[in-house]
């Protein structure tokens, strides 16, 4: 089959799967409460057990003015399940947005981040709320029970590893944390296309865009193909850190025709940015943790493109380069942190760095303009004796 | 998914068995790190090394390495790790540069406590430090784990010779920190290069 003809018929199958009464009547009623003896009120109990793990979890972002609205942007696409669901923020550089039976949701900073405007968010979401409606859950759970438990027997085993060994265990500590969550989440990829189909009807029904949806998914892969990493390239895009949600073509294929024919919605583009500024720095940096440096570079690139936050963007560029350091970096990271300071928004820390790199690159004089500007505007900062180290050399070099 | 389970399952057995490795006694004293190098102790450690996966660089602790730990490492030069990563040919964790400035420095210490599963990683009260005739930086680590307990800490980045010496202090911030913040800053102080 061409792969025109097999978009065309995942578009089939998610117009079918959003069209009718017979998979609406299979929908989950708002206001559900299972039996606790029954399988769905076992996993009901478990999801309460990880819910109050996540409010405990140093990753949980706790300002009420980013939960608030990333809730309402989820009520926006729940509309009649708004009162079901629990939203919690957790700053972890990774793209992904999961729900639980019991109508607990995570919403990682790695997508909120990622996605461009609230349309782009509001698809992520409904498609998650499409898991939640369609109890996709409980049917892996009844499919994969072996997977499950061997989940949960590794979590115990790499939670205590990790915080023994002197390796990198960030991956599989995400696992020991979530295993509970992703051992019922391991969806399948006609449950991934029923998913999208919800999200993208419930998001055009709030008003928004409908190429938003395709949109975030192309992104993602944008960014997998960048990597720096071979193993990340030669992977298939995830729309989820636990690789559970594969971003095939065809996916995307179908969300494109699904959106040929309709009106245009709004994005909502600067409410988004305006929503997610007072976070973006530390998204950023936590970003630059994961040291895929390319695919970082392919974000920020991505970001610039609507001109806002320039400052806070244009001295991420430079920390990407200065820590790739591939040949040219050191260069281009100094012009960085130069565009950088011409805007207000440019951290302090853009001077000391700029000065750092003038100095290295062979110009003495713009070093020392560049880090007697972070001196007199980081009066209280406690690297200024570095700062001031490192103009007392240079003056002392003939 | 099979393939995922097994991976699981090897990881898991090679924890076990890597448990058998053994855990030896420090005793106060002069205490080896590397060719050259080294440091005093001024209490017993238990040293943690053969069972810590780390290349160049020596973990001790007290009542556990979930209660305090304390690495020192021998000198590191370009292209060595703190942390190692899990895929030898992906550098996913910081790589010192021989190049890199005492910010840089700071910043490849305290991204290797990243590295290390930790969370919300932040440094403070950055100071310079005389070590054995040596200027460095020395620095106040805050931090938490996943579950949200606070861990603090104190980092260190020494320059001698072309190569750096890193020591690295943390512990729960009830309690232990406190505890044997004392025994760890005498054997910081007296790194030998």
């Amino acid at each position: 089959m061409t792969s025109r003809g097999v978009a065309a018929l995942a578009a089939g199958l998610l117009l079918t799967a959003t069209s009718g009464l017979p998979v609406l009547a299979q929908q989950r009623p708002p206001g559900l409460v299972p039996d606790p003896t029954s399988v769905e009120g076992g996993l009901w109990g478990a999801m309460e057990r990880t819910e109050a793990e996540a409010r405990r979890s140093a990753d949980l972002n706790s300002d009420p003015a980013l939960n608030d609205y990333v809730r309402g942007v989820a009520c926006r696409v729940a509309v009649e399940y708004c009162g079901e669901i629990r939203v919690y923020v957790m700053d972890r550089p990774y793209l992904n947005a999961q729900m639980a039976p019991n109508g607990y949701m995570e919403v990682w900073s790695g997508l909120l981040l990622r996605a461009e405007n609230e349309a782009q968010l509001a698809f992520v979401l409904g498609h998650e709320l499409g898991h939640f409606l369609e109890n996709h859950s409980l049917e892996r759970w009844n499919n994969n029970k072996a997977w499950a438990t061997a989940a949960m027997v590794v979590s115990v085993g790499a939670g205590v590893a990790g915080a023994y060994y002197g390796v990198d265990m960030r991956g599989i500590g995400d696992l020991a944390y979530l295993a509970a969550v992703a051992s019922v989440m391991n969806y399948s990829r006609s449950q991934e296309e029923e998913a999208d189909a919800i999200g993208f009807e419930r998001m055009v029904a709030a008003g928004l865009e409908p190429t938003a949806a395709a949109a975030v998914w192309r992104q993602q892969q944008a960014e997998t193909r960048a990597s720096t990493f071979r193993s990340v390239r030669q992977s298939e895009a995830m729309g989820s850190v636990f690789r559970t949600h594969p971003l095939t073509a065809e996916r995307v294929a179908a969300l494109d025709t699904l959106a040929r024919d309709r009106p245009g919605g709004r994005e909502e583009r600067e409410r988004y940015r305006a929503a997610m500024r007072p976070h973006l720095a530390a998204w950023l940096a936590d970003d630059l943790s994961r040291r895929d440096f390319n695919a970082s570079l392919t974000l920020t690139e991505r970001l610039e493109r609507d001109g806002l936050d320039l400052g806070v963007l244009e001295f991420h560029r430079g920390q990407i380069l200065r820590q790739r350091r591939d040949d040219g970096d050191l260069e281009l990271a100094r012009d960085a942190y130069l565009t950088a300071t011409g805007y207000e928004d440019a951290p302090v820390a853009a001077w000391r760095e700029l000065g750092d790199l003038q100095a290295r690159l062979g110009d003495p004089e713009a070093a020392r303009v560049a880090w007697r500007t972070y001196l007199e505007r980081a009066t209280a900062a406690d690297d200024r004796w570095i700062v001031e180290d490192s103009l007392t050399a240079l003056e002392a070099k003939p | 998914m099979k393939k995922s389970i097994v991976s699981l399952a090897v990881l898991g057995a090679a924890l076990a068995l890597s448990a058998c490795e053994t855990v030896t006694l420090a005793p106060a004293g002069p205490y080896a790190v590397g060719a050259g190098s080294g440091a005093t102790l001024s209490r017993a450690w238990s040293d943690f090394t053969p069972i810590s996966g780390l290349k160049k660089v020596r973990m001790l602790s007290i009542d556990g390495p979930l209660l305090n730990r304390l690495y020192l490492s021998e000198g590191l030069v370009t292209g060595d790790y703190i942390v190692q990563p899990t895929n030898r040919r992906e550098a996913t964790t910081p790589i010192y540069d021989a190049s890199m400035s005492v910010t840089e420095q700071v910043e490849f210490v305290a991204n290797s406590v990243t590295a290390m599963s930790y969370e919300r990683v932040a440094t403070s009260g950055v100071r310079p430090v005389q070590v054995n005739g040596q200027r460095g930086v020395r620095f106040d680590i805050e931090a938490a784990t996943k579950e949200g307990l606070v861990i603090k800490g104190l980092g260190q980045a020494v320059k001698a010779d072309e190569k750096l010496y890193v020591a690295i202090y943390i512990a729960p911030g009830e309690h232990y920190f406190a505890e044997s913040r004392a025994a760890a800053e005498a054997t910081m102080d007296s790194v030998t290069f």
